[in-house]
């Protein structure tokens, strides 16, 4: 059935199908892919923010870092309220951590990049892909214009992996459903659709089939190839005369 | 010939077999959109609502922070303004409320009408000293989602109308070669045959409905082929065996009566009937004019991030010389190429043209510098000239000349589909995969358009070895002395074309960016356009040709197209930018036919003594100049006054352009419209 014309008609419009609907399923998902990072991203900056407000809030108040009550606390509360955190962390202007969600890190200094980086990009939030997370990170800025320090919020990518992968799967399926479904629909429209003239051209085959039975020139009567009928039966005819003709001059002689 | 072929019939079918095919693409893309909608409603919502309980818990603990200092809750001061300053951060919250322990809003921000049913509330106890004092009611705002799912539907949208246009594209060319070419090859050697003329079979290229016709027609020629040679060597046999010249003059008599009225074959092939389609060229000119295309909304932005400075030249400068490089390039290699084209036929010239055309777009996807940059833009416009020509040429060359003007009408079809859809998909994926990926998925594309020519048009097509006439220098001169000739070139196609060039090529996308647009919205603003173009040209063509007032709608066309760029002045914005590529692209869409069908009319001498492909020839090479000063123009009016006063320039003109020429009209009132039989496309 493939090998025909409508085969050819078929597997043509069933590609643009599958090229529309594939590109359109893989369009929504980068769209979703950065959607979701915006969100999450924006979930994580908010945070951020708030614990730097808190901090300024302090620091205005000319209290040194290391000597801020209840922020412990507070790293600790946002960091148990979402489970996709990893890690907050409050460092000085050496890189030193002096608060950290995992105490075991108070003390340590912080990468050098993720350091060069907090204080070169003073006015916004910054931000670092990790292999196993991203880190976003604002700078804490004195009064006086100098950088303090910093806080940190690591988090994991392996949830937005997870959900990305879960998405991929249901828009896979989408596309499969989708494709199928109408594939099936457009085969047999197309087959319906390609009948007619398909017919007509077999219809025309027959007819000029039937010059070619042996022994003659059964003529079919297709009005369709009129023309054609009476010049090859005058040809047949001019023949057939012409070689009486010759066979009755060889013959005479 | 026969009923099939006949049009009526074909175009019924055709129109059977769009419609079947239209209305299931946009069922399934629409049915594919609405889940995929409805899975990201369902996937993303959480998402917000976890972004909500973050501001919430802090909201929550700022105002239990006030109230374990002695703060009562009903006396908290500036709180509204900091749940005002929480809001604007964060576009995806439509309102937060502070309730007291009796659920009474004391404190609110954001919206008036959070009651609304598009939104989705989140509540969060406020503790103080543990004690519950209040609530915190925070609402997720829908229509922020729905922005951000409206974005996937006008992707979706868009990729729905491209991939409506490659299916149209598509089905032409499988219907053109596999339906259209052989019928009408059976067609006409059916009606030679009808007239006796039995010399031809039909090729079998396939073994489907229409392969096994021809074979059956194949046997029957063959037969009676082979039956009239019998009878000839019947013949020579008897005239052999004879002495008698009389008799020897009787058999040559009775042979020649036979070829007098029929024709055979004179050896034991038959010569195989192959008809030329120009549907050939059609896909592989939409592939390959798409490719171009899809760069559009992000070139300029691209430019601007390889840009270093250089001394004594503005950025915007800087900017404009690989768009300009690109037109020169086509401006210089069109009348080069012309002149060769014929040597090697369409057919070669295309592949010799998607060969810098690809180096092109791949080292455009590398580039490390401005000036690399201008180099691969240089070769993709060299393909691009050679490629065009080549499909022009080969149009030209195998059609008549009573429907030469509609073959060039679908060759234009093709040139104006691939402008609706390139710049709208080539934002989209400069936006998804980056602007140096698009730029290699354009090269993949030129691929894609000289493999499918090779399939499309075979090296033994049959292709005439006379071509055009081509443009010579001293064509310009005669051309050139006919005023109206030069008012047309002056006030109407060079301007229109610095403004296309320098407005919309250049201008509008980094104005566009400037406004905070994606590539993604760039590319659909400028589609714009190509869809005024796309569905209006033809019927300005036909009202103007209809009308016989070729030279009212050019005036009154680009007046609209200059005009519709003024507004810009009144406020900078994205809605005013895009009426201005509205009436661009309809003032245009009206100008563009009516005047090549001006061109003959305003130098009937020129047209007399040199012909009008060479006048075309000689206006299309005019119009070009116009395309390589668009950018340095429109760089030149930024650096004066901004975008916005481009923008404007670029209307004003067009405008003064279209004025001045109605005015040269009117001054010259004894040249009324002498109307030219088939000359618009």
């Amino acid at each position: 059935m493939f090998s025909g014309l409508t085969g050819r008609i078929i597997i043509t419009v069933v590609a643009v199908l599958l090229c529309a609907v594939g590109l359109t399923s893989l369009l929504g998902y980068n769209k979703y892919k950065l959607a979701l990072a915006n969100i999450v991203e924006g979930r994580f900056r908010f945070v951020l923010g708030d614990i730097k407000n808190t901090l300024d809030v302090s620091v205005n108040l000319g209290v040194a870092l290391a000597d801020l009550r209840n922020l412990q606390e507070l790293l600790d509360r946002e960091k148990t309220a979402d489970d996709q955190i990893q890690l907050i962390e409050v460092f000085d202007a050496d890189g030193t951590v002096v608060f950290s969600t995992d105490r075991s890190n108070v003390g340590q200094v912080l990468p050098e990049d993720w350091v060069q980086l907090a204080f070169l990009t003073t006015t916004e939030a910054w931000k670092l892909h990790e292999e196993d997370g991203h880190v976003i990170g604002l700078t804490l800025i004195s009064s006086f214009g100098a950088p303090l320090g910093g806080v940190i919020v690591s988090y994991s990518h392996a949830a937005i992996d997870q959900k990305l992968a879960q998405i991929g799967l249901d828009l896979g399926q989408i596309t499969v459903g989708v494709i199928a479904g109408y594939g099936i629909v457009l085969v047999f429209g197309l087959i319906i659709v390609l009948g007619r003239p398909r017919r007509q051209l077999e219809s025309m085959r027959q007819s000029i089939g039937q010059f070619l039975v042996p022994g003659g020139v059964a003529v079919p009567s297709v009005t369709d190839i009129d023309h054609l009928k009476v010049s090859v039966k005058a040809a047949v005819g001019a023949i057939d005369e012409a070689n009486c003709k010759i066979q009755e001059i060889d013959g005479s002689t | 010939m026969t009923q099939f072929s006949d049009s009526e019939s074909t175009k019924g079918f055709v129109t059977k077999l769009f419609v079947l095919v239209t209305a299931l693409l946009v069922l399934a893309a629409g049915t594919a959109a609405f889940l995929i909608v409805h899975v990201f409603d369902r996937d993303l919502s959480p998402e917000l609502d976890k972004k909500a309980a973050a501001i919430g818990r802090s909201v929550a603990r700022q105002v239990a922070f006030a109230a374990e200092h002695g703060i009562p809750f009903e006396k908290l001061y500036g709180v509204e303004a900091f749940l005002d300053q929480v809001m604007r951060g964060n576009a995806d919250i439509a309102s937060i409320e502070l309730a007291d322990a009796a659920g009474r809003v004391r404190y609110a921000a954001g919206r008036k009408d959070t009651a609304a049913v598009d939104t989705d509330l989140l509540e969060l106890p406020i503790d103080a000293d543990g004690t519950n004092i209040g609530t915190v009611r925070v609402r997720i705002s829908q229509a922020y989602l729905e922005r951000e799912l409206s974005g996937i539907l006008y992707d979706v949208l868009i990729v729905l109308l491209v991939a409506l246009l490659i299916a149209m594209e598509l089905l032409l060319v499988v219907m053109a070669v596999s339906l259209f070419k052989p019928i009408e090859g059976i067609s006409v050697v059916l009606e030679r045959a009808s007239y006796g003329d039995f010399r031809f079979r039909l090729p079998v290229d396939s073994h489907d409905e229409i392969g096994r016709l021809a074979e059956v027609y194949n046997s029957l020629a063959r037969r009676l082929n082979e039956m009239f040679r019998q009878l000839v060597d019947d013949a020579e046999e008897v005239r052999l065996g004879q002495i008698d010249a009389s008799i020897v003059r009787q058999v040559e008599g009775v042979v020649s009566r036979l070829t007098e009225r029929f024709n055979f074959a004179q050896g034991k092939l038959l010569e195989t009937f192959r008809p030329v389609s120009a549907h050939a060229v059609r896909a592989p000119l939409f592939v390959f004019i798409f490719a171009e295309e899809m760069s559009r909304p992000f070139l300029p932005i691209y430019i601007r991030e390889l840009y270093t400075p250089i001394a004594g030249m503005s950025m915007q400068t800087a900017i404009g010389l690989p768009i300009a490089a690109f037109m020169l390039t086509i401006a210089v290699v069109t009348p080069i190429v012309g002149a060769v084209a014929d040597r090697y036929g369409p057919r070669t010239m295309f592949l010799i043209g998607a060969v810098p055309s690809i180096i092109g777009y791949v080292g455009s996807a590398f580039a490390g510098g401005l000036f690399d940059l201008i180099g691969w833009r240089v070769l993709s416009g060299a393909g691009y000239a050679i490629v065009y020509l080549a499909c022009q040429g080969y149009i030209a060359q195998n059609s008549l000349p009573e429907s030469r003007a509609q073959g060039m009408a679908m060759f234009m079809g093709a040139v104006f589909a691939a402008g609706v859809c390139g710049p709208a998909l080539g934002g989209i994926l400069a936006d998804q995969i980056g602007m140096r990926s698009t730029f290699v998925v354009s090269g993949g594309l030129c691929v894609a358009a000289a493999l499918a020519l090779i399939w499309l048009l075979p090296a033994d097509a049959i292709e005439p070895e006379e071509g055009l006439r081509r443009v010579k220098l001293s064509d310009f001169r005669v051309v050139l002395t006919s005023p109206g000739f030069s008012a047309l070139v002056v006030f109407i196609a060079i301007p229109n074309k610095v403004a296309l060039t320098g407005f919309l090529f250049f201008l509008a996308p980094l104005f566009l960016d400037q406004l905070g647009n994606t590539s993604s919205e760039t590319g659909r603003v400028m589609m714009i356009y190509g869809a005024c173009t796309a569905l209006l040209t033809p019927l300005a063509a036909r009202f103007a040709d209809s009308v016989r007032g070729h030279r009212h709608i050019v005036t009154v066309g680009c007046g609209l197209a200059g005009l519709g760029l003024l507004p810009i002045l009144l406020q900078p914005s994205t809605a005013l930018l895009v009426v201005g590529v509205l009436f661009f692209g309809i003032g245009h869409a009206m100008s563009i036919a009516p005047q090549l069908a001006l061109v003959p009319e305003s130098c009937p001498q020129a047209c007399a003594e040199l012909g009008h492909t060479t006048v075309l020839g000689v206006f299309r090479i005019l119009e070009r100049l116009g395309s390589v000063i668009g950018p340095f123009v429109a760089s030149l009016l930024i650096g004066i006054g901004g975008p916005v006063v481009a923008t404007a320039g670029m209307g004003a003109l067009v405008l003064a352009g279209a004025i001045l020429f109605g005015l040269y009209h009117l001054a010259r009132p004894g040249s009324r419209a002498v109307v030219l039989e088939g000359r618009s496309p």
